[in-house]
């Protein structure tokens, strides 16, 4: 553990180094927030009626900022560190490190989501205690639930990127990977329309993905709305998928060690 | 002129022959180009399947309104890819040859690189602009001149945008990064939505002073009919202007460039 705790508190220091792109890189997510609010508060007033969807005004509130938090736990910079490691070939610094490559990629990527983390928070908590009376409120044995099933929906986010970022050995680029992985979360994950909110085939897709157990999921047992399974049946579908994952590692960086060419090496 | 055109196409001929190259790359981006607009289309899907009608906008019209983002922004990407690597050649030093060419700079950072997935992002606002103008019954001739016009007044506008955000690195050390023309488009993707939406600050924000707007939202009510004449020959007047501040702020930020290290 000393090991993964110096990593991440390397990646921390290097976050907080740039102070102006560190605060620009905040302001970012709150500039999308206020969108999503405007946006959602405009839909409310055209369909005349206080619900949309299934989902009344004040679930709406309270899920979009829960699910700006959990949606911008890590930004384009943090997401892409591994990826742009692996094109400029200085991924060999992590190879030779005596700390597995899994360890040093979620102790990285563990940094930049506590900073982000922290500063979520403030904003939910701001959020809530400010405009309470327009949110519905999360109950304590939700909240129970929550912390679990969190950590495991961020578990999940990071081996996501981890596992796409590796797929960098074969395209040589990241561009188009960190792009299409973005676009995949944020629409089939809930955080850009609460899944709940889409057409009934559209939705059995969804559940059939792990993109709504990293979000819409841990938001919707927070609030207290509609699951697609059980709460137990939750975390083992996070569990079932972070094994899915860590095989999909597994393999690729196998795969990508034996074929790979350090220059000068 | 002429000879100005010619080079910037050849360049960008070289640019396609390097990227063409790394094959599972060039698929990997021309297929995220197409997925995340496809996904950004799905939005208003869903929303129209829980609310009949937006701000009396229909869906077909919604999808108007990204088609013309998606070209001015697929163009933007390739031709004007170098713009997004400003920052770096700052942070690196590598603009030291950009001054030191007998070129103008701004042309060279212009030509500089291409964005691949700006293929596909340009060919899905193609598709998408003439079947959604004629599922609205737009198509017509003289529709598809003024689809032109606004075309090329919103890659321009976008081009601007782009510019202005990234001339900050002349004044902020980011380590070769800068967030702020980031936040500037996520600003502007409020823009695929009609602006009657928001409240008059926003409005303001989207038309005049981070005018995304005016490529995308404006052209679809003149093309409709719902705004009089003044407003047809706007989007080339935020457009010439647009481009004139940010050609200033590019030089301007130029006179504070210190070579590598700064």
């Amino acid at each position: 553990m000393r090991t993964f705790f110096k990593l991440t508190s390397i990646s921390i220091q290097g976050q907080l180094y740039y102070k102006t792109s560190f605060f620009i890189n905040l302001l970012t997510p709150i500039v999308l927030l206020a969108g999503q609010y405007l946006l959602w508060t405009a839909l409310y007033a055209e369909a005349g009626s206080e619900v949309i969807g299934g989902m009344a005004r004040e679930e709406m509130y309270a899920y979009i900022l829960i699910s700006f938090a959990l949606g911008n736990l890590i930004g384009w910079s943090g997401e892409n560190m591994l990826a742009r490691e692996i094109r400029s070939g200085t991924v060999v610094a992590r190879c030779v490190r005596p700390a597995a490559f899994l360890v040093q990629s979620v102790a990285e990527m563990s940094g930049v989501i506590l900073i982000q983390g922290v500063v979520n928070l403030a904003i939910v908590l701001t959020g809530f205690l400010c405009f309470g009376r327009y949110l519905i409120m999360p109950s304590v044995p939700a909240a129970g639930w929550f912390i679990p099933c969190l950590f495991l929906a961020v578990m999940l986010r990071i081996m996501l990127i981890d596992v796409f970022s590796l797929l960098c050995f074969f395209t040589t680029g990241y561009l188009g990977l960190a792009w299409t992985r973005n676009a995949l979360f944020e629409f089939f994950s809930g955080a850009m329309i609460p899944v709940v909110m889409f057409p009934e085939w559209l939705r059995t897709f969804a559940y059939a993905t792990p993109f709504p157990y990293m979000l819409q999921v841990p938001s919707a047992l927070l609030l207290g709305q509609e699951l697609p399974v059980s709460i137990p049946m939750i975390f083992v579908v996070q569990g079932a998928w972070l094994i899915v994952f860590m095989f999909l590692h597994g393999g690729i960086y196998g795969l990508a060690r034996r074929n790979m060419t350090i220059a000068g090496g | 002129m002429l000879a100005i055109i010619k080079i910037f196409l050849k360049m960008k001929e070289q640019y396609i022959k390097t990227e063409m190259e790394y094959t599972a790359n060039f698929w990997m981006m021309l297929l995220s180009g197409v997925v995340t607009r496809i996904v950004s289309m799905a939005a208003p899907f869903v929303i129209y399947s829980n609310i009949p009608d937006i701000a009396g906008w229909k869906r077909d019209e919604i999808y108007l309104i990204m088609s013309f983002l998606f070209i001015a922004e697929g163009l933007c990407s390739v031709l004007f890819q170098g713009i997004w690597e400003m920052p770096g050649m700052v942070f690196h030093g590598r603009f030291d040859c950009i001054l030191s060419r007998p070129v103008s700079p701004l042309f060279q950072v212009l030509s500089y690189g291409m964005g691949l997935q700006g293929i596909s992002v340009f060919l899905t606002g193609a598709v998408c602009l003439p079947l959604f103008l004629g599922r609205l019954e737009l198509l017509s001739v003289r529709s598809a001149f003024m689809s032109l016009f606004y075309i090329v007044c919103g890659t321009v506008l976008c081009m601007s945008i782009y510019l202005l955000g990234n001339s900050v690195v002349f004044w902020f050390d980011a380590g070769g990064k800068t967030a702020l023309p980031f936040t500037m488009s996520s600003i502007g993707q409020y823009a695929r939505y009609p602006l009657a939406l928001y409240p008059k600050a926003v409005r303001i924000l989207l038309l005049f002073l981070i005018p995304y707007g005016f490529i995308c939202v404006v052209p679809v009510e003149i093309l409709r009919g719902s705004v009089s004449f003044l407003w047809c020959v706007l989007p080339a007047v935020v457009s010439l202007g647009f481009f004139l501040l940010a050609r200033a702020v590019f030089y301007r930020g130029i006179r504070h460039y210190e070579s590598m290290g700064m």
